[in-house]
């Protein structure tokens, strides 16, 4: 009943859509950081490029903005690959959201912490990158899981701007077959696996970060 | 740097602004069917008998964590097979409803979680029926604290309808990119749609953030 | 010359003026031990002389040299980040939650400040670490991360800390009262010793009247922000000039 000559195509797709998902989730860890890190600053120019970033792409619809990027970036002199396009949006997207997250656990870190280290008479830097963003970790890792599985579910919007990805490649097969209902199912499959070990690697970091340190107040 | 047509944008903005209501009228019944659907699934997740609560959580964790878009062409490809004809709005629709269903499920079962079990208790001891505990006790004081969950999903919504553009529903950006394709301008039409979500987004969002404040003070 | 001292210094949260004018004067090596009630300014005291606060009034000096101000130009002007991170080198404070880096093992907790912000070659700071862990009683723990220590173990590991920063002044804020009982003898048996060696200068905020009488060289009687008594412990304790000392020491001997 269920003939699968068509699983090959797919996965061809499902390569370019877990490429785009890594070098998307890559690049989005920079960008929330140092949005974060800049919405937490001293200087209010830098907290108010920061916000307006964080807002924009978080007010804007994720396709609108991989449209706008698409479109517009060559007229401003950028010719640049689409998938190169399409990681460019997806790591600013995830990454402010992302901001958010780092900004949240930057700020559970109890000021305790904080005063330890200037006890110590550690700068304002070594202070937040050797004591506050490893504790930060722990909590940032959850939430962070959740907005990989958003960025894997953006992916499919890039089938859009032509990257023949695994949404692209099943629009092809359709096309070609009609046999929608195996196609689209087989493709939904794909995703929800990759979802899960996305989940589980999460999920593994979580567990190996709690047995190094322990959740308990020092 | 690009120039902006600023006469351009003025005579495409009727149009934009027609998509802009195909746009809320999307928003607005997938939303309606996505809190009542979720609920269901949320009150199935919790039920005793496994038939009814593990089919529920499967489909929550498939339809969660797997691409609207694919949803949307599965349903618009396959419905017409199946023999249920619906229009593009319609199809949009169901699937962004069935969809987002799967959050607001997430945040329902947050909200019941919350209730004490003492509140069942009393309600069992009083002889109320699973009906009217459910509707008199236990859902009054679950759904007010997921209210500004389920606004920020209402947002989240409103910035997915353009995946609708994928099944020729004339929301913002399809007809954008209508206009587009036909005066080759396409920097005005994008940036308009892009401004228009940033909008609305913005707006709406301030009633959901003061919900939260209310909810936060007296509880917290 | 007084290695701290401090003129009419003033601390107000909001409303609430919690120190009200202290002078004080701290000579090199002495062990200083201040009691008082609760909200009578005593944290805040040593959080001052710390740099986790700022005076809203008077000055303070640390060994001879001023702690807010600094000199630019042969003008004065308010101390700016390095001229506070070159004093704060001078000071030491060891917290009631000893406040442990958790990410850390107790190793990398004793080295990662010298090794970073002293510039000291990694293997001397490690060598030195070792040997202050020998001294606190716990050089088998290196390796160990706080989470699996106890208390009072957490809080020894905290001094030594503090200690391998080489500061002239080491404040110690009510060290003890988030230990168990039996947990406690340890730490303050610590503070002893260090007290007895002499070297370093140590303030020690404490409501354990005994230890201090033991082991100080003078108590300080902190109460509504201004020190109502200062002297050496026997005088202190046996014939305090203040009614209001009298009164404390009365409410507190009864426990």
């Amino acid at each position: 009943m269920l003939s699968l000559e068509f699983i090959p195509s797919l996965l061809k797709g499902l390569e370019v859509t877990v490429l785009l998902t890594a070098a998307g989730a890559l690049a989005s860890v920079p960008m929330a950081l140092a949005a974060a890190l800049a919405k937490m600053s001293g200087y209010r120019l830098l907290r108010w490029i920061a916000s307006t970033y964080v807002e924009v792409f978080r007010g804007t619809s994720a396709l609108v903005q991989l449209f706008w990027f698409y479109f517009v970036l060559p007229l401003m002199g950028l010719r640049l690959e689409a998938f190169t396009v399409g990681v460019i949006v997806l790591a600013l997207n995830t990454g402010a959201y992302g901001a958010e997250v780092v900004r949240g656990a930057v700020t559970a870190v109890p000021r305790s912490q904080r005063e330890a280290a200037l006890a110590l008479n550690f700068s304002p830097r070594q202070t937040m990158w050797r004591i506050i963003l490893p504790q930060a970790l722990q909590a940032i890792l959850p939430p962070a899981g959740n907005l990989m599985i958003e960025l894997l579910k953006n992916t499919a919007l890039v089938s859009f701007i032509t990257i023949t990805d695994l949404t692209f490649s099943a629009q092809i097969l359709r096309a070609e077959t009609l046999r929608t209902g195996e196609i689209f199912g087989a493709v939904l499959l794909m995703y929800f696996a990759v979802a899960l070990a996305i989940t589980a690697c999460v999920r593994g970091l979580e567990r190996w970060l709690a047995r190094r340190h322990g959740s308990v107040a020092a | 740097m690009i120039a902006f047509d600023w006469q351009y944008a003025w005579r495409v903005l009727p149009e934009l602004g027609r998509g802009l209501v195909v746009t809320i009228e999307a928003t607005v019944l997938g939303m309606l069917l996505a809190v009542s659907f979720g609920l269901a699934l949320a009150l199935m997740r919790r039920a005793q008998s496994r038939i009814i609560a593990w089919p529920a959580a499967a489909f929550v964790e498939f339809v969660r964590s797997t691409p609207l878009l694919v949803q949307l062409y599965f349903l618009f490809y396959v419905l017409p097979d199946a023999g249920l004809r619906m229009s593009p709005l319609a199809t949009g629709v169901l699937a962004l409803g069935l969809h987002y269903a799967t959050y607001c499920s997430e945040v329902y079962r947050a909200g019941l979680e919350g209730i004490p079990k003492e509140q069942w208790e009393a309600a069992t001891a009083l002889n109320l029926g699973p009906w009217r505990t459910m509707v008199a006790v236990i859902l009054p004081q679950a759904i007010p604290p997921v209210i500004p969950a389920l606004g920020n999903y209402l947002i989240a919504m409103f910035k997915d309808t353009p995946l609708l553009s994928a099944i020729t529903v004339l929301e913002m950006l399809q007809r954008a990119k209508i206009v587009s394709a036909e005066s080759f301008r396409y920097v005005e039409p994008l940036t308009i749609v892009g401004l228009a979500f940033l909008l609305v987004s913005l707006i709406a969002a301030i009633p959901v953030r003061r919900l939260e404040r209310n909810l936060r003070t007296p509880g917290a | 010359m007084s290695i701290i001292q401090m003129k009419g210094v003033k601390k107000r949260y909001g409303a609430l003026e919690v120190l009200r004018g202290v002078d004080l004067e701290v000579p090199a090596g002495q062990t200083l031990c201040i009691i008082g009630s609760s909200g009578s300014g005593k944290s805040t005291l040593l959080r001052l002389l710390m740099t986790l606060e700022r005076p809203d009034a008077g000055e303070i000096h640390i060994a001879g040299e001023p702690l807010w101000t600094m000199q630019r130009n042969g003008r004065t002007v308010a101390a700016g980040a390095r001229h506070l991170r070159h004093m704060r080198a001078k000071v030491g404070m060891v917290f009631q939650h000893f406040n442990l880096f958790p990410h850390m093992s107790v190793l990398r907790n004793m080295t990662e400040a010298p090794t970073h912000v002293l510039g000291i070659d990694a293997a001397d700071a490690e060598a030195r670490a070792i040997e202050l862990l020998r001294k606190v009683g716990l050089q088998d723990k290196a390796r160990v991360y706080p989470a699996q220590l106890s208390g009072g173990q957490r809080q020894r590991v905290a001094i030594a800390r503090a200690l391998a920063m080489r500061p002239e002044i080491m404040l110690f804020d009510e060290i003890t009262s988030a230990l168990d009982p039996e947990l406690i003898g340890e730490v303050l048996h610590l503070l002893q010793d260090l007290s007895r060696e002499g070297s370093i200068t140590m303030l020690i905020v404490t409501h354990h009247m005994r230890f201090a009488q033991r082991s100080a060289d003078r108590v300080l009687f902190l109460d509504g922000g201004v020190i109502l008594e200062d002297g050496p412990p026997d005088q202190v304790f046996g014939a305090p000039r203040e009614e209001r000392t009298r009164h404390f020491l009365a409410a507190v001997l009864e426990e």
